[in-house]
Order: C-alpha cells, then sequence, then structure tokens
C-alpha cells in the first residue's frame, strides 16, 4: 500500500492532467463527449422472459417471436444530464446494455424539446435502431411522431415521464407514478406533522408543466386534507437549490408561520434548508423538509438531522425497460403502466446510515 | 419678396423655429422654392442648412412656424410623410443596397410579379425604360448598384425616389463632393431635365462654381438665421462669400503672404524620406523628400494612389519594397502607433468612418492621441485634459458650446478641426492631411489652409492632399503628382497650374 | 448659437445614465412598499442585516459580478455569451481542487472520511481561489483571442465556450455534482459581516474595476474602440489589446461570481450553476444604458443598478405570491416595461415634462 503522502502526491499529479487534458480541449475548442459517471453500478441481472405463447407479431423485427437481448438495437433519448438522478438513470441503460449485449444508441436531448423531436426522427429513420426509449420532456403533442414510429414497426417505451398520448401509440410506460408519490408524501408528511397544532405547508414546485410536478402536487392535494394539512403558498423552484433557496428565504421575510415545506425534488429541499437555517430556525425541528429522488445530498441531509423525509423515485429503469422492450418485440403484450420500485427514507430511521452506504446513486 | 404672387410656389416655409438642447438652430427662417427651378440653400458649417432639410423632410419637427405646400398649409410627420406628399431626398450618403442589381434597386417593393415569383425580365426592361425616361441614361441595370460609380448610384437613387413617389421636390443635399468634373456635368444634365419637366429642386453644396452654373436663386442662411434670398445672376461671387461668412474675406490674401513668409523658414533638414517605397497592387514604389517648415502638396485624381501613399507613409499599410527613414531613423514597425510616438500623424480622408469618435466630447477626442502615445496607465489628468482641450478649443476656433459636448453635435468644419487638433496635441514633426478641407465652409477651408502654412512656418512638415488644385497649388511649397497610383512628378516653385493638370492626367 | 433656457440640474439628473435604472428600481420598490408587508423590515440577527432587501442585493451578487465585466464588453461593442458557462467552469475547478476524493471510484476509509469533512481542503482555499480564477481568467482571453485577432463576430465567437464551457466544467467533475463541504468555503457566498460578504467581494470588483476604467485611459479607450474602432486605430490605440482585455476581465469576473454561486448552495452544479445567467448580465447591462451592439458610453454603477433591478423584480414576485406558471409571463412584462423607458421616444416624452414642469414659475 502507497503512504498517504505518494498518494496525494498521485492526486494532484492527476489532477493536474486532468485540468491540462480540459484546457487543451478548451484551447482547439473542441466539443466534450458526454459524461459518464463513475460509479461502478451493477444492476440486478433480469430475470429472463419466457417466449410467449400467442405470437402476435405486431413490430416488424426479423427475430420475432425468438428475439435475442442481442437482435435488439435500442435508441434511447434522455432528457439532458440535470443532476445526480438522471445521471444514475444514464448510467443504468449504459451498463445494462453491456450486460445483457444489446446495442444502445444514446441521445442526449439537452433539455431542449426541440432536439428531442430531432432525435426521435433520426431514431425513426435508423434503420437498426428497432426500440425507442423516451424520457419525454414534455407531456403534450407526441402524437404525431409516435405515429410515425408506428408505422416505421419501431417498439416505443416511455420511460420516466409519462406523457398524454392515446395508449394504443407506445408499447408500455415505465417508472414512478409521480401522482402516488405525491400521495405517499401527503401521508409522511402527515406523520412528521402528527401533533403539531398548525399544518402549514409551503410547497416548491418543479418546472411548471412537467409531468411530475402537476401529478406529484396533485398526489398530494388529494391526501393532505386527511390530516387538515394546508397549503399557504407555492411557487417554482425550477428544480434548482439557487431558486429553491431563493423562493424559501423571500416568504420567510414575510412569515414564520410554518410547519412543513414540500420540496418537489431534493435540490430545491436543500435550497430550502439553508434558507431555513439561514432564518434562525431549525430545518428537521421548526420546519420539516420532505423531498423526493432520494439521492445522495438528501441522505447526507437526512443523516444531519435536517431533512426529514425523501421519497424514492427509482433511476435504476434500465433493466425493466429492457425487459419489457424484449417481451414487446417477441409479441407478447404488457400493461400500459409498469410501475417501478419506490421507497420512503426518512431520518428516524436507525439503519439510515446503512441504507445510505448501500446506496449506488 | 413678400409681394411676390404666391402661386407659382411648391414649398413656402415661414418663420421656421427649431432649438436643441443648449442649441437655437434655426430662428425664424423664411424659404420658398418655385416651380420648375434649382434653389441652392448655402451656408457655413453649422449655419441650419441641414436643419432646415430636416424641418421640411419631417426628421423633425419645428419648435413653430408653418410650411404651405402648393398654398396649403401641412405639417410633416415623418420622411415617409414627407415623400408621399411628393418631397424627395437624395443624401450624400446614399441608402440604397450596394449589393443588389441597379433594377432591383430602382423596383424594390414593388417588383413586377409572375405566377407568385418575380418577373425579372419585366423588372430589368421596366427599370431600364425609367432611367431612360426620367435620367436619360442608358446603363446595364442587371449588374449591381456598387459596380458603378458614385454618380450612377446617386442618379439611380434620384430615379427611385421620383420613380415611386412622382416627387415634385428634390432635395439634392451635397450630391457632387465626391463626382468628378464629369460626373457632376452628368448629374447637372439630369437636373436641367427635371426642371424643364417642373420639378422644383434644393440644391446644397459647397462648390461656389457650381452654384453660379446650376442655380436660379441662391438662399443664404447663418447661425439659424435667415441672411436672404438673392437671384443667383445678381449675386456676385465676393457678395455670396461675405454673406456666408459675414465678413469680408480677406484671409485668403493673408494666406498669399504666409507663404511667401515661411518659404523663408524651410530649413532643410530631412524630416521624412521614401525610398522606392511601395506596396503591390496598391501604389508603386516612390521616392519623397520633405524638410521641416515644408508643406508638400500631393495631387492627383480620385484613385490616383494619394490616400494609398499616405497609408503607406502613415503605417497603416506595410511596404514589401522600399526603406521608409524618419527623423533620421529608418522605420522597422508599420503601425499608426509607431508613427503616432514617432512624430508622424494622419489626418484621414473619411472624417466620419475613420475620423472623429462620434459619441465622445470634443476633448476626449482632442486628447485621445496624445493618450494612446502615452499608453494605457500614464493617464492624462481630468484638468490637464481641460486645459489642453480648451488650448486648442481657442486656437483653431472650434465653435462648441463645451469642451464636453458631444463631438457629432458639431458641424463637419468643426469636427475637422477637432481631428486636427488631436493630432496637433501629440506634437508631431510630420503631418500628413488628407482632404482636410472636403466638405466644410468656405470660411473655415480658409482658415485650415492659413492653419497648414502657420504649422510650417513653426517648423513642422507636412503632406498636403486635396481633389482640389487650387487649393494644393496655394498651400504647398512642392506639389507632388500621383496618376494611376504611381507618382509621375515634382513641381516646386511657380507652376502653371496646366503643366500640373496634364501630368495629372498622365500626359507627361 | 443661443442658448435655449432650461434648468441645466434636472436635465442633467435626467440624462445621467444612472437615472433610469433607479428611477426603475424606485418604481419596482415603491410597489413592495404598498403590496408586501414587512418588505423593508431589516433586523439584526447575529449582529448582521436581515431582511427582504439584503436578500434582493445578496442575490443579485452574482449577476452583479457578472455585469461588472460585461459592461465592459459590451462597451467595446461586444458579447460575451459565456460568462454562464465559465461560471460553471470555475465552480467545477474550484469543488475539484476542494475535494478530488470524490470523484475516485474507491476509496481507503482514512481517505473516505475526508470527503464530507468541513475542515478538509485539498489544496488551501488561497491556491482554490487564485487557480480557479486563473482558468477564469483564461476563459475570457480564449473569447478575446478570437474576437480581437480571429475577428470571429463576439456573438458566434463566445457561443462556442456558451455552449463547450457547461460540457468542460462537466467533464472537469466526471458529470457529478460536488457537494462542498469545506466550511470556510461557504463563506464566500454565504458569509456574512453585518452585510453580506458577497457584497463586499461585489464592491471590491466594483472599485478596481472603476479604476481601470476611469482612473487609467483603459475606459476611455474601452469607449473609443467601441464606437469607432477604426477611429480609434487611426489615433494609435491598439484596439485588439483593448477587447483581450475587456473579455479577459469579464472571464475574471464571471470565475468570481462561480465561486459565488457555487459557495452559495454549496455544490459544484455543473449543469446548473450560471445557467441563463449570461442574458441576466446582458439585460442589467442594457438596463444601465450601455447600448447593446453599438457600445460605447457605459456605467459601471448603472450597470449594478440594472442587475438589482432584475433581482428585485423576481423577489418581488416570490414576496407577492404570483402564481407559478404566470412567474415569467409577469418578468417579461416588467422588462419590457424597463426596456421601454429606454426607447429614444419614450425618453424624450419624459424630457419634454420635465422641462415643461420647469418652465412653470
Amino acid at each position: 500500500m502507497k503512504s498517504p503522502e505518494g498518494e496525494r502526491i498521485m492526486l494532484r499529479f492527476k489532477t493536474l492532467a486532468y485540468l491540462l487534458i480540459v484546457f487543451s480541449m478548451l484551447l482547439t475548442g473542441c466539443k466534450t463527449a458526454t459524461a459518464v459517471p463513475p460509479t461502478a453500478t451493477k444492476p440486478p441481472a433480469p430475470t429472463a422472459v419466457p417466449p410467449t405463447d400467442v405470437p402476435l407479431p405486431k413490430t416488424g423485427l426479423a427475430c420475432t417471436p425468438n428475439c435475442k437481448y442481442s437482435d435488439l438495437v435500442v435508441g434511447f433519448l434522455q432528457t439532458g444530464s440535470e443532476g445526480g438522478w438522471r445521471a444514475a438513470n444514464t448510467a443504468s441503460f449504459k451498463e445494462t446494455a453491456e450486460q445483457l449485449g444489446l446495442t444502445l444508441k444514446f441521445y442526449d436531448s439537452q433539455n431542449d424539446l426541440a432536439k428531442q423531436v430531432a432525435g426521435f426522427h433520426q431514431f425513426i429513420q435508423d434503420p437498426e435502431v428497432n426500440v425507442i426509449v423516451l424520457a419525454a420532456l414534455e407531456t403534450t403533442g407526441w402524437e404525431d411522431v409516435l405515429k410515425e414510429a408506428q408505422e416505421a414497426g419501431k417498439i416505443v417505451i416511455l420511460e420516466d415521464r409519462r406523457i398524454d398520448a392515446p395508449e394504443d401509440l407506445y408499447v408500455t410506460y415505465i417508472g414512478s407514478d409521480f401522482a402516488e408519490e405525491g400521495r405517499k408524501a401527503a401521508v409522511e408528511m402527515c406523520k412528521l406533522l402528527e401533533g403539531s397544532e398548525k399544518k402549514v405547508v409551503w410547497e416548491l414546485v418543479g418546472n411548471v408543466g412537467s409531468s411530475a410536478a402537476k401529478d406529484r402536487g396533485q398526489g398530494f392535494r388529494e391526501k393532505m386534507g386527511e390530516c387538515g394539512i394546508t397549503i399557504a403558498k407555492s411557487q417554482t423552484g425550477n428544480w434548482s437549490i439557487t431558486e429553491g433557496k431563493q423562493v424559501t428565504e423571500a416568504w420567510l421575510k414575510e412569515t414564520q408561520d410554518v410547519q412543513g415545506i414540500f420540496a418537489q425534488n431534493d435540490e430545491m429541499g436543500l435550497g430550502a434548508i439553508e434558507a431555513i437555517k439561514e432564518a434562525g430556525l431549525k430545518p428537521g425541528e421548526d420546519v420539516k423538509v420532505l423531498s423526493f429522488d432520494a439521492t445522495a445530498g438528501a441522505f447526507k441531509a437526512m443523516l444531519a438531522g435536517e431533512l426529514s423525509v425523501t421519497v424514492e423515485c427509482n433511476p435504476l429503469l434500465a433493466p425493466q425497460v429492457y425487459e419489457a422492450a424484449l417481451k414487446a418485440a417477441n409479441g407478447g403484450e404488457l400493461p400500459k403502466w409498469v410501475p417501478s420500485q419506490e421507497g420512503v427514507f426518512s431520518a428516524d430511521d436507525p439503519n439510515l446510515q446503512q441504507i445510505a452506504d448501500g446506496r449506488k446513486y | 419678396m413678400a409681394d411676390k404672387d404666391t402661386s407659382d410656389l411648391l414649398i413656402s416655409m415661414r418663420g421656421i423655429n427649431k432649438a436643441f438642447p443648449g442649441v437655437q438652430a434655426l430662428e425664424n427662417v423664411d424659404f420658398d422654392l418655385r416651380y420648375g427651378e434649382i434653389h441652392a440653400l448655402m451656408g457655413g458649417n453649422g449655419a441650419g442648412k441641414s436643419t432646415l432639410i430636416k424641418v421640411l423632410t419631417g426628421v423633425e419637427r419645428p419648435d413653430s412656424g408653418k410650411i404651405l405646400l402648393l398654398g396649403k398649409e401641412v405639417s410633416v410627420k415623418s420622411p415617409q410623410h414627407a415623400q408621399s406628399l411628393g418631397i424627395s431626398t437624395v443624401y450624400q450618403e446614399i441608402n440604397l443596397c450596394p449589393n443588389l442589381t441597379v433594377a432591383e434597386n430602382i423596383l424594390i417593393g414593388r417588383e413586377p410579379m409572375k405566377w407568385g415569383s418575380i418577373h425579372w425580365k419585366k423588372l430589368n426592361t421596366q427599370a431600364k425604360e425609367i432611367l431612360l425616361r426620367i435620367l436619360g441614361i442608358d446603363i446595364d441595370v442587371t449588374r449591381t448598384l456598387g459596380s458603378y460609380s458614385v454618380a450612377i448610384q446617386q442618379m439611380v437613387a434620384i430615379a427611385r425616389s421620383l420613380e415611386i413617389e412622382f416627387a415634385k421636390i428634390l432635395i439634392l443635399d451635397e450630391p457632387t463632393s465626391s463626382l468628378s468634373t464629369h460626373e457632376t456635368e452628368q448629374l447637372f444634365g439630369v437636373m436641367r431635365k427635371l426642371k424643364s419637366e417642373g420639378v422644383g429642386i434644393i440644391f446644397i453644396t459647397h462648390f461656389i462654381d457650381q452654384v453660379y452654373k446650376i442655380s436660379d436663386r441662391i438662399t443664404v442662411i447663418r447661425n439659424g438665421t435667415l441672411v436672404g434670398t438673392f437671384d443667383t445672376s445678381t449675386l456676385s461671387r465676393m457678395e455670396l462669400i461675405t454673406k456666408m461668412i459675414g465678413r469680408s474675406i480677406t484671409v485668403l490674401d493673408e494666406m498669399l503672404k504666409t507663404k511667401a513668409e515661411t518659404v523663408k523658414h524651410i530649413r532643410g533638414e530631412n524630416v521624412l524620406q521614401a525610398r522606392e517605397l511601395g506596396q503591390t497592387g496598391e501604389i508603386e514604389p516612390f521616392d519623397l523628400d520633405l524638410h521641416a517648415g515644408e508643406v508638400v502638396g500631393l495631387a492627383g485624381l480620385m484613385g490616383s494612389g494619394r490616400t494609398e501613399a499616405a497609408s503607406l507613409l502613415f503605417g497603416l499599410e506595410t511596404p514589401d519594397s522600399g526603406s521608409l527613414t524618419i527623423a533620421g531613423k529608418r522605420v522597422e514597425k508599420f503601425s499608426p502607433n509607431a508613427s503616432i510616438k514617432r512624430g508622424l500623424v494622419l489626418s484621414p480622408e473619411d472624417r466620419k468612418a475613420a475620423g472623429i469618435v462620434d459619441d465622445l466630447s470634443v476633448r476626449e477626442n482632442i486628447i485621445l492621441a496624445m493618450q494612446a502615445g502615452q499608453g494605457w496607465f500614464k493617464y492624462i489628468s481630468r484638468q490637464k485634459q481641460e486645459e489642453i482641450a480648451d488650448k486648442y478649443i481657442h486656437l483653431l476656433d472650434i465653435a462648441t458650446p463645451s469642451a464636453d459636448q458631444i463631438v457629432k453635435n458639431l458641424s463637419g468644419g468643426n469636427q475637422q478641426k477637432v481631428i486636427l487638433a488631436r493630432w496637433l496635441a501629440t506634437n508631431p514633426q510630420v503631418l500628413i492631411l488628407d482632404e482636410p478641407t472636403r466638405g466644410i465652409d468656405v470660411g473655415t477651408k480658409a482658415e485650415i489652409q492659413k492653419l497648414v502654412l502657420s504649422l510650417a512656418e513653426d517648423g513642422k512638415a507636412c503632406i498636403f492632399i486635396s481633389s482640389e488644385l487650387e487649393e494644393v497649388m496655394r498651400c504647398s511649397h512642392r506639389i507632388a503628382v500621383l496618376c494611376d497610383r504611381k507618382k509621375v512628378a515634382e513641381y516646386s516653385g511657380e507652376v502653371d497650374q496646366n503643366v500640373i493638370m496634364h501630368s495629372m492626367a498622365g500626359e507627361l | 448659437m443661443k442658448q435655449t433656457k432650461f434648468s441645466p440640474s434636472l436635465r442633467k439628473i435626467t440624462e445621467s445614465k444612472l437615472f433610469f435604472p433607479t428611477l426603475t428600481l424606485a418604481l419596482i420598490l415603491l410597489f413592495d412598499l404598498i403590496t408586501v408587508p414587512n418588505f423593508f423590515s431589516i433586523q439584526i440577527r447575529n449582529g448582521n442585516l436581515y431582511g427582504s432587501l439584503i436578500d434582493i442585493f445578496r442575490n443579485a451578487s452574482a449577476v452583479m459580478l457578472l455585469s461588472i465585466g460585461m459592461t465592459l464588453v459590451i462597451a467595446t461593442g461586444g458579447v460575451d455569451l459565456s460568462v454562464g458557462a465559465v461560471m460553471a467552469i470555475a465552480a467545477s475547478v474550484a469543488a475539484l481542487l476542494m475535494n478530488p476524493y470524490v470523484l475516485a471510484t474507491e476509496l481507503p476509509p482514512h481517505l473516505m472520511k475526508l470527503i464530507n469533512d468541513p475542515q478538509f481542503t485539498y489544496q488551501p482555499l488561497w491556491i482554490v481561489i487564485i487557480v480557479t480564477l486563473i482558468v477564469a481568467t483564461i476563459c475570457g482571453l480564449w473569447n478575446g483571442l478570437l474576437v480581437a485577432y480571429v475577428r470571429i463576430q463576439p456573438m458566434v465567437a463566445t457561443l462556442i465556450l456558451m455552449i463547450a464551457g457547461r460540457g468542460i466544467a462537466q467533464l472537469i467533475t466526471n458529470g457529478v455534482r460536488i457537494q462542498i463541504f469545506y466550511e470556510p468555503y461557504a463563506f464566500i457566498g454565504q458569509g456574512w459581516k453585518i452585510l453580506p460578504f458577497s457584497l463586499y467581494l461585489v464592491a471590491f470588483v466594483f472599485v478596481i474595476a472603476w479604476i481601470i476604467t476611469r482612473r487609467t485611459a483603459i475606459g476611455l479607450f474601452i469607449e473609443s474602440v467601441g464606437i469607432n474602432f477604426r477611429s480609434s486605430y487611426f489615433s494609435g490605440i491598439d484596439e485588439k489589446k483593448i477587447k483581450l482585455l475587456a473579455y479577459s476581465f469579464c472571464g475574471l469576473c464571471a470565475g468570481i461570481a462561480g465561486l459565488v454561486a457555487s459557495s452559495n448552495i454549496k455544490t459544484s452544479d455543473a449543469y446548473n450553476i450560471g445557467m441563463t445567467l449570461e442574458l441576466d448580465a446582458i439585460l442589467a447591462v442594457v438596463i444601465g444604458g450601455t447600448v447593446m451592439g453599438i457600445g460605447g458610453r457605459f456605467s459601471l454603477l448603472a450597470s449594478l443598478i440594472g442587475a438589482v433591478v432584475i433581482q428585485a423584480i423576481t423577489t418581488s414576485m416570490y414576496a407577492i405570491g404570483v402564481q407559478a406558471f404566470a412567474l415569467q409571463a409577469i418578468k417579461g412584462l416588467v422588462v419590457i416595461f424597463v426596456i421601454l423607458l429606454y426607447s429614444e421616444q419614450v425618453r424624450g416624452f419624459i424630457r419634454k415634462l420635465t422641462v415643461q414642469k420647469e418652465a412653470k414659475p
């Protein structure tokens, strides 16, 4: 084993080399490749899918009904790379594809709808691609492209983000049900505020119009009445720490009569925690903060006792998606929604440290 | 004039007042234009000619006064409105598209269409007809406008404005300042043709010769007030100039005396020596010597290589042959900055594009080159700046309300003086003045010529470039003549104007 | 030429570059005074000032820093679209220098502990700051070289780094969002000494910029180059070096803004830090009266006020409780109103009003 000092030098050297590479790229002005997160994730091996008895070749795949993973060429339209959850989601697709031996064509839409639609067309026209996986940036307006894809005989699977389109235009949707997450969150918030005299909650909304923001908010509202929670203020924080902080900060100047904060993702929740601390209140005690996604940052905040609950939305969806794709390729019928595995993590959990250590993202 | 029959008046402007922040630009000015006359509008720089035209064409609204068009009072709201009333203006800077064809320029916005696309053939024949009918000129309308001379471009602009608006009133603002004699004649032909068709033309120019050649009446304004309107045939040149500058012109006589004086001051010390200096494609290798206290004139037609020679000497371009020695030291590094540090400066031909920095104040414009010579960090203090500015405002008699006036609010002649001040502030040994008197009024012109000679008297060396041969001859001790990008002759002492003109034409 | 009669004092005020930004700010604050209770209340918490007004200034500090550099660039007749991306690069470089272990996939336990040790930094803070600022300045230098020496249009030249910069930032941190635990670093964006520390930083940069531009000839040269670069060149001004200086300084300002932004949220968030802030910075400069695309006369202080105006709009919206979906539209309306104040027509109208008022005895 190297001495710590030697390691330090090595690291410094690496850092330097790293910066040099970056600079040389900067000087030549070349575009960077998409970065892959470093975490070596090993997703669970997907269970083998038995070939279905009723061959219903809906798609034009040559191998139907005996397709193997190696026959699949998947075009994956990712939304972008906006945070830890998305990075883990992307990594899951890349790594699982390698393990299963299928071909993955990855397309980064960079949070630009126009780019995403262009990418979709690209995959439709690509003769190799037989499965298109879409993590949609918008909920509406997909009918025409989906029809095109259907005519071209592509299997379309929606991942993570649900869209408003006739169900026969896609094979299935795999992902969380945001409304259900919202309902779970309301139940958790009720538990947190049990015994509290007032139950005033502020809501930090994600990007206005995104399905996650809409459905989480709606789900929460469905259940919050059961224990008398009222939402006093609601504003968008655009999924970001900075804006989550700014919004909470502005509210706290006006009134400090708040018992809970319902942040629609962890980042905004972390921002709210910063604002609460600055206002001289104790997050986790004076104000309970609840957020979504269960990212690493959220776990750290929970371990510090500042974040109360995070509702998980599993990013490792690839095994389920690929399994569904294979099933569809072989003519199998799938339900229109395959829910992903989700969980609720609370700061009160005595095993929190172990859970945090064991998490892959 | 008031008792005159007004029925033949196209325009009658009465009691026009217009003030700008800090300046009364027009005060109670009257102006008439008759059918079928060419009316010259004269005045020094900053007299108010431009403002009067701006009021007439709707660019500016008068503070008071009225405008009668064909006897009816109108209020001109905008240039577009003026056009719709039949008032068309062609400016010195042509505002057409040089990269479109002549035909497109004439008919842009009303192209003949065929099946939803432009009918090109018809477009071209129509444009050709228009040019022939209105101007009596026949050119290839499918070539781009930019490929024609400025004169043709100006005529195309006239044709366009007359054709579109059926204008009865045409305003020509300094149309001839960049035209050759021949081109000017061409333009005058067109003007006479239009006049015979009843169009009233307002003609603004600095060229007194041209005024006498073409105009019927002259209106003179000075300092925003009307001096008077006169029939051209009854007003002598001397009277006109006296009315324009408000004092009798003795400056020119003085100058000749000064010139005779300065000859004595030429010390013979060689300050600039060019040997076989040239740049391929721009100017052929030439020799030139310049002595302290001497003014050397560069004569030649436009495009003869005058400006190119000046650019080489000033270091705007790097020569590819020959050598240049300034004050005994051979020049290695060619750049404006290096030249300024050597004491050689150039007042460029294009005052607007390369001379003034129009949004800066008079003070900042004056100290700009001096500061550039001192570098970024040796900042000239505000107080020092003001001293320098005041000194030159006083010395060159720059008409400005204060040193902090924005330079673009000054008239052309005063802007030119500001540029001269900028160079004088660097205390140069050699001044190259490229067209320092272009587009400025007689009074200021004489002042600048006088200044050049007095600089020489102080031991400075000057290269004086001008399109006006008389001016070059009046100011210079020695004249170098250029033709077709080549130095063809050099004359000193008393020379016959004809001799120089022949060599300018390349006949010697 | 005769002088018209008017009082010079009032005209001097209305013609000052500071007049319109200040008027706008005053109008927004007046609106807050009427509609938002407690908006102007400033309390003292732990010896520090605490209140909405302070929030406005503190949250504006990143844009204020950017606007200082942007003012100089716009004054030369250019624009720098890359400042947001340079902020992200700066944040990433700083985060990496403080804790490169975050990127390692496997670490011995004694190093693992360092990852969220609030007292640990890999490089001392001063090195972190200096290296980060050097990197940011090099980014600006790169823009300057492209604009001044390669003669690429400023918008195109800086677009290159705007697009590539965020990629570079993600590459530096290997696509990971690095949480910054080192406590002293947080002082840059979160520290208080009666006023937020970031405001002292803004004041410091402003004073430096002011000295550079107004106590040397550089300011005059920048204006001259912006108004007419040919005349400037003929006058012996080295317009290329002036542009290079302006862009480099703009990069430096973006670097400092990157430090503030990342320290404020204690994260190097290559994707979100500085996102669209280049537009806010440009808007701030425009509100400050420096003309985009033409350049010339500039006022650093007016740009700073412009930055505060933008933040005041946002904070006011939060405080008033504008619905999330209406936020952008209302912001847009306010900006249109502000920009209208800058049209010559509207200004002429206001001037006429003031002159008429003066005329009355």
